[in-house]
């Protein structure tokens, strides 16, 4: 955010630093449509006009200052309703690429740096990783209709390989079971790695396209290994 | 255009001093090279040009080498070609434009059109200071985005002004919040243009005095009213094209000048017995009071050893003959069934019954009436006891015949108009208001409930809020009853 008492000279600033940027984000009519469609609008002052505004001037410090291009959950809605047609999600997520990486805010920063360590973000070693989903497997199979249920790790030849958002191994187990109870029902082939199972991506969040290639080509590694073609990838 | 052949004569270098008559028999007194003549015209056009007025008094600043007014720029562009040398000594440039009060696309094209022309000579800094873009014309939005690739950037205010500050040195330095990111800005201006107001020039003002026309809030020879729509005025057979009826680009004014010759075309010239509709003054009985003359929205009643209408200029309104005292005007071939001219039939109250309020509403043939067929035909519920009074204009309906519609056993009545702005004949709606203002004091003092006699307005689609007015209106009045005198009651 700006620094209210600071007097900036346009004359200072290069309104052209971020022309090149593919977003139409020059076209900004300042209508406030984005600002008014975003759920976000208002925290902490925030609303998506004023990101492209601060484009559209060239305001590069205050922008990576900002706490408001990390207060955006990129929904999008913003996009729906531009009359110019900005892709606004798009230009805050190179926003957020600007930043230095250590300067990303905490737990983003922290868990994209475990994920690239050690396959997730919270640091889960394999072991505790598979007891969780084996304990998720037997209270499953304790339900009627169940019986017998065991979730396949690591299965070969599957026809469907799922990635687990860390959440549903940490404090959101319950909710692996609808998937789980979906896939029986339905008498899927599917499966689950045992490495390297991370959903989510926070390389796209942070705007840092590395991190994200690094993540998804591991993923598509686990379907070569396991020969599985389809990919359900829920985050 | 229209040709020689038609019998369109062009004066140039000529002044309009008078003009008496109406439409096919218009006498203009023109002056031209010193010589006055008096010339026999069929239907006039007035395409004036306008006025620019700069605007350097509204952002505090005086004209120097560093601040010039827009025209004067498009002067020193007119010189330039993409090969011309950069203009020295010049980084940063900052248009004022509508800023205090709103602009209009044609500045702002010509605006637009120069930030081009001068990127194109050498690269600066552009900055267009402005509270609301226009860009409602052809191709304005595309124009718009050239700009901003071309990297003029634009900043609006819309809540507080910016600071602007005229240095010794006779630059400009500006300093403002933006609005947007709630940033404060400085920006020093080595050349600032400043906007011009486009107006009506000082004979386009005159023209529209002699000629009797309605103006818009702006002073054009054209009023504010939908049905004046493209190039009509006020007069049968006076149009108005151009710059005459307000802000437009050029392009727009030769559109307007072809739309004015075609209308004039289209307006025939009408029989003299055509004259059903049209309000007629009936001899012997006018006292030359001139009401009528002053009234008429179109101008149409000429004096003369007798006062008469044109009826080829009468739009048969009927607003002279609500107001002549002598009772000496009528619509030629209305059906009138009672002296006042409302054919308004008497209700009769089953006795013994409960209290049916009885309606009666006076609805403007070209909005209320229309109005009333459509809530018909939609099947809306109505009130019980109401009938329809067509009339051709709200302002037609004279006290007396408000009067008699109360004689003739109405509880209560509406004067239903048309939007006020959307009158054909312009002030409709007001005489209306006022003649319900002047019986509803009357009420009072009677101890009558004033609220028995409402006015409102409607347009023609507006079948559902017909419905709906009456039946608010049916309910007001079973809350007061049947109507009764104070002295009755008691």
């Amino acid at each position: 955010m700006p620094d209210s008492s600071e007097v900036i000279d346009l004359a200072c600033l290069d309104h052209d630093k971020f022309k090149n940027w593919p977003y139409s984000q020059g076209y900004c009519i300042t209508c406030g449509m984005c600002a008014s469609s975003c759920p976000a609008s208002g925290i902490d002052g925030f609303d998506p006009r004023k990101l492209i505004r601060m484009i559209s001037l060239g305001l590069e410090d205050a922008i990576m200052e900002s706490r408001w291009p990390w207060i955006c959950t990129m929904c999008g809605k913003c996009e729906n309703v531009c009359p110019m047609e900005i892709d606004i999600a798009d230009a805050v997520r190179n926003i957020r690429a600007l930043r230095e990486r250590e300067k990303v805010p905490g737990i983003l920063h922290k868990g994209l740096t475990a994920a690239l360590e050690t396959g997730n973000n919270l640091r889960l070693p394999k072991e505790d990783y598979v007891f969780i989903l084996e304990d998720v497997a037997e209270e499953i199979a304790e339900e009627p209709g169940f019986e017998g249920f065991q979730v396949p790790i690591d299965k070969s030849g599957a026809n469907i390989l799922t990635t687990i958002h860390n959440k549903l191994v940490n404090t959101h187990t319950e909710d692996l079971k609808h998937w789980w109870k979906i896939f029986h029902a339905a008498g899927e082939e599917w499966t689950v790695a045992s490495e390297n199972w991370e959903g989510t991506s926070w390389g796209y969040f942070t705007g840092d396209d590395e991190a994200m290639k690094v993540m998804t080509g591991r993923i598509y590694e686990q379907m070569q290994q396991l020969d599985v073609k389809n990919l359900l990838w829920p985050e | 255009m229209a040709t020689a052949e038609e019998g369109a004569k062009i004066f140039t270098r000529t002044k309009v001093h008078s003009c008496r008559g109406t439409v096919g028999d218009f006498k203009v007194l023109l002056e031209c090279n010193g010589e006055k003549r008096t010339a026999a015209v069929e239907k006039v056009i007035l395409a004036e040009d306008e006025k620019r007025i700069s605007g350097f008094s509204s952002y505090g600043l005086t004209r120097t080498a560093k601040v010039m007014a827009l025209s004067q720029l498009g002067e020193l562009l007119h010189e330039l070609s993409e090969d011309s040398s950069p203009i020295s000594g010049i980084k940063t440039v900052v248009f004022l434009v509508g800023i205090d009060t709103e602009s209009n696309s044609v500045i702002f094209e010509e605006i637009m059109q120069a930030c081009l022309k001068l990127q194109a000579v050498q690269k600066l800094k552009i900055y267009i200071l402005t509270k609301n873009l226009k860009v409602a014309a052809n191709g304005l939005e595309k124009l718009y985005r050239d700009t901003r690739d071309a990297g003029v950037i634009y900043i609006k205010f819309t809540h507080t002004p910016p600071d602007i500050i005229q240095l010794a040195d006779g630059s400009v330095c500006i300093e403002f919040t933006d609005e947007i990111t709630g940033s404060i800005l400085k920006l020093a201006a080595d050349l600032t243009i400043v906007e011009e107001k486009i107006v009506p020039s000082d004979y386009s003002t005159d023209l529209s005095r002699i000629f009797e026309l309605e103006k818009d809030l702006n002073g054009f020879s054209q009023g504010d009213n939908v049905h004046r729509l493209t190039v009509f005025t006020n007069r049968k057979g006076i149009l108005v094209a151009g710059a005459a009826r307000g802000v437009q680009s050029l392009p727009d004014q030769f559109v307007d000048a072809d739309n004015a010759v075609l209308s004039l075309r289209n307006i025939e010239k009408q029989p003299a017995d055509q004259i059903a509709g049209k309000a007629q003054i009936e001899n012997g009985k006018c006292a030359r009071c001139l009401t009528c003359y002053r009234l008429c929205p179109y101008r149409a009643i000429q004096v003369n050893t007798r006062v008469s209408i044109a009826p080829a200029a009468c739009e048969g309104c009927g607003i002279c003959l609500a107001e002549c005292p002598r009772d000496a005007i009528s619509l030629v071939d209305q059906t009138q069934a009672t002296d006042s001219g409302v054919p308004v039939t008497e209700v009769i109250r089953p006795a013994g019954e409960s209290f049916i309020p009885s309606i009666t509403a006076f609805c403007c043939s070209r909005s209320a009436a229309s109005a009333a067929q459509l809530s018909a035909c939609m099947g809306k519920k109505l009130p019980r006891g109401y009938q329809i009074v067509e009339v051709p204009c709200g302002g037609s309906v004279s006290l007396s015949q408000i009067l008699t519609a109360f004689n003739s056993n109405a509880d209560g009545v509406m004067i239903l108009t048309c939007h006020e702005g959307n009158c054909h004949s312009e002030v409709g709606p007001r005489h209306a208001q006022q003649r319900v203002e002047q019986i509803r004091e009357h009420f009072r003092s009677i101890g009558l409930e004033d609220g028995r006699l409402v006015k409102k307005t409607l347009a023609s689609n507006m079948g559902v809020e017909f419905a709906g007015t009456l039946v608010e209106f049916e309910n007001q009045l079973l809350a007061m009853g049947p109507i009764r005198s104070k002295s009755e009651k008691e």
